[in-house]
């Protein structure tokens, strides 16, 4: 339903989109997964045909973008990062507008926006000005507006951006019910949200696809392999002895407790497991046997995050060396993560870099978000790369330890008083002389 | 043609859910009022009648020509930076059905603004004052064409920045320029023979005003209006095709 077929878009010299292609099946749901900055926007903008790319060429629903422009906005929905409201207007009267210039005729109009608030929730609010809405509001009236002709594709840009987690729960929901009649693309950087809602995450960065595919085969083939988490009481040194010599388990190591836990001789082990080989029942069997207490022992599968750093982390690595050789020389060690400056520059909000991009989430009301938010505050993921912030130097009056006007001319008097002692004692001694 | 007429519907929706529409027709209707005032203070003859109403006509002009640059500033620069121009244009609306809606609903805007200031011949006529009812309509057909140019210059400097205030300078100095373009800098002055000045002279608006205050207008001087709504229209477009990287 919708194809990117080698997409390129240049702002200026730099290649925001660079040679992008994937494809997205009838009825499926695709993430679009990058860190800021990755080319999502430009992406979906060409999708739409609100920019026109430079190379390449875009389908949706059989029809080229660029050649059949009419054509595929029929058949499309579109949700803007920023959601674009017309603030003035009551909701009723904006939904009506939209729907009026994407065609929806008008025998059925009436039925269909009522329709449309009510899967979007927003019934309630029907004659309240959009600006006066909250924000968690104003992207559901947004989302009704990119759904109310029914359009066959739905490309939504960072739907849940800036909501709180209950809002965001809300337009999950939202968008899973739109799911199985309707092809979506939706962009984001929060990870849990692919796992929750899509069916393929096409992962993005430098304005190039990384990695296309579902979501297991992504946990699949993360170079992780399976794990295995061992919470054993017993003697350390004769546990971790049994454990090495294990057949089919790779590489043992063991975790220190967490400070304020340590019982008495608990160890916990990660292991790492050969590829096929299933230990746990043996493993369980023997730790018993011998009169140990097995406490814990869990399967710990990749999460989509430590696949998406770790694709996004090599990647970077991969231009730092492409970049070493340029310069004839080798990186820092130091820099190994940060980037060159051109990735820097695409990064636009600083401070989306200094927060986690995948956050708990306190409030899971349905099993998808539970198990998103186990655990995830052992590992809340930074983005790689960092922006160096570049202050200007503060004026030395700020900085120095300067006294102030008054001080300043106490100080001088003082001077003076000084001067004036000493052109004393030099007329003293004079006279003296 | 009813994608136009809905976005015509929506301009003047969002007109009048403003206050600057209502505040500017105000201050148009108080300042040509003031100057109906004061032209027709004295007693006037039939005859001085005509030709005063000329001369108010002329000055009510100038008027509405700042009066449109300020309400059609927001027109494209606000679509663009509150981002709904990405919903207009990921429509299946055309760029050109968006810039005439816009222009239309400002006619619309104009046309009503100016229907308010019949209330001043009326009172002429219940005091006695005998217009030519020919140069008075059209005079104002001239106004209506003034204000036309006015809101299509108003919407490509709208469509030139996001930033409201830049529309605004942009805007309201090229009206200025081309309304003085030949009474003040060319025709008066010592170039006032050569060939370019004569040529800038004709640019002018204000110099295209008179044929239709006199009850004869030129085909001539409306082509001239018209020439410029679609040549500022058609630019508008252009740029909004530009700004998409087409």
């Amino acid at each position: 339903m919708i194809e990117a077929r080698n997409l390129v878009k240049y702002y200026g010299d730099r290649a925001a989109v660079n040679d992008l292609s994937f494809e997205v099946e009838k009825g499926e749901i695709v993430g679009l997964l990058g860190p800021n900055g990755a080319g999502k926007t430009t992406t979906m903008r060409m999708l739409t045909g609100y920019l026109a790319a430079d190379r390449g060429q875009a389908f949706v629903a059989g029809f080229n973008v660029a050649e059949k422009p009419m054509e595929v906005r029929k058949r499309l929905g579109y949700l803007p990062e920023t959601v674009p409201l017309y603030t003035e207007m009551p909701v009723n009267t904006y939904l009506d507008f939209t729907a009026k210039i994407r065609g929806v005729p008008g025998k059925g109009r009436k039925r269909r926006i009522e329709e449309v608030m009510e899967m979007c929730r927003i019934s309630d609010v029907r004659h309240k000005i959009i600006g006066k809405l909250s924000r968690g509001y104003r992207q559901r009236v947004g989302l009704a507006q990119a759904i109310v002709h029914n359009p066959q594709v739905i490309i939504l840009d960072e739907p849940t951006v800036g909501l709180d987690p209950r809002q965001i729960i809300e337009i999950r929901k939202v968008i899973r019910d739109l799911a199985g009649n309707h092809s979506m693309i939706l962009s984001t950087h929060i990870l849990p949200e692919v796992s929750a809602l899509c069916d393929r995450a096409v992962i993005v960065n430098r304005g190039r696809v990384l990695v296309e595919d579902t979501l297991e085969n992504l946990e699949r083939r993360s170079s992780a392999g399976e794990r295995l988490r061992l919470e054993v009481r017993g003697p350390a040194d004769e546990i971790r002895q049994m454990l090495s010599e294990w057949p089919g388990v790779a590489s043992v190591s063991e975790i220190p407790p967490p400070p304020g836990q340590e019982g008495p001789e608990i160890g916990l082990f990660d292991l790492g497991v050969q590829p096929g080989a299933d230990v746990r029942e043996a493993l369980a069997g023997t730790i018993i046997g011998r009169g140990w207490g097995l406490l814990e022992l869990r399967t710990v599968s990749p999460t989509l995050e430590e696949i998406f750093v770790q694709l996004v982390t090599e990647d970077l690595a991969q231009l730092e060396e492409e970049d070493a050789l340029e310069a004839g020389g080798v990186a820092a060690p130091g820099e190994r993560l940060t980037g060159r400056k051109a990735y820097d520059e695409e990064m636009d909000e600083p401070t989306s870099l200094t927060e986690p991009l995948a956050e708990t989430e306190p409030l899971a009301e349905d099993g998808a978000e539970l198990d998103v938010a186990s655990d995830t505050d052992e590992r809340k993921i930074y983005p790689v790369a960092k922006v160096k912030t570049e202050r200007k130097a503060a004026p030395a009056f700020l900085t120095e330890n300067s006294p102030g006007p008054a001080e300043q001319k106490k100080a001088k008097s003082k001077n003076r008083a000084a001067q004036v002692d000493e052109e004393e004692l030099d007329d003293a001694s004079n006279g003296i002389k | 043609m009813k994608n136009t007429y809905y976005i015509v519907q929506r301009e003047l929706y969002a007109y009048f859910a403003s206050p600057i529409a209502y505040i500017m027709m105000a201050f148009f209707l108080a300042f040509s009022g003031a100057l109906f005032g004061i032209f027709f203070s004295r007693d006037l003859t039939s005859v001085e009648v005509n030709t005063v109403m000329r001369g108010w006509a002329t000055n009510v002009g100038f008027f509405l020509l700042i009066f449109i640059s300020i309400i059609t500033i927001r027109l494209i620069a606000e679509e663009q930076k509150t981002g709904t121009m990405e919903l207009l244009l990921t429509s299946p609306v055309r760029d050109w059905q968006v810039v005439v809606g816009k222009f239309l609903a400002t006619v619309v805007l104009l046309a009503l603004t100016l229907a308010f200031t019949f209330f001043y011949i009326l009172l002429m006529t219940i005091f006695g004052g005998r217009p030519d009812w020919l140069p008075l309509l059209s005079g104002y057909l001239g106004l209506l064409l003034i204000g036309g140019v006015s809101a299509a210059l108003g919407i490509l400097a709208s469509s030139l920045t996001q930033s409201q205030a830049v529309a605004a300078v942009i805007g309201i100095l090229v009206s200025i320029v081309l309304w003085f373009l030949g009474p003040l800098f060319v025709n008066q002055g010592p170039t006032g023979g050569a060939w370019w000045s004569q040529a800038l002279d004709y640019a002018s608006l204000s110099n295209h005003v008179d044929s239709f205050s006199r009850g004869s207008p030129d085909l001539k001087d409306i082509l001239y209006y018209l020439s410029l709504v679609v040549l500022f229209l058609g630019v508008s477009v252009q740029v909004l095709k530009m700004r998409r990287g087409e």
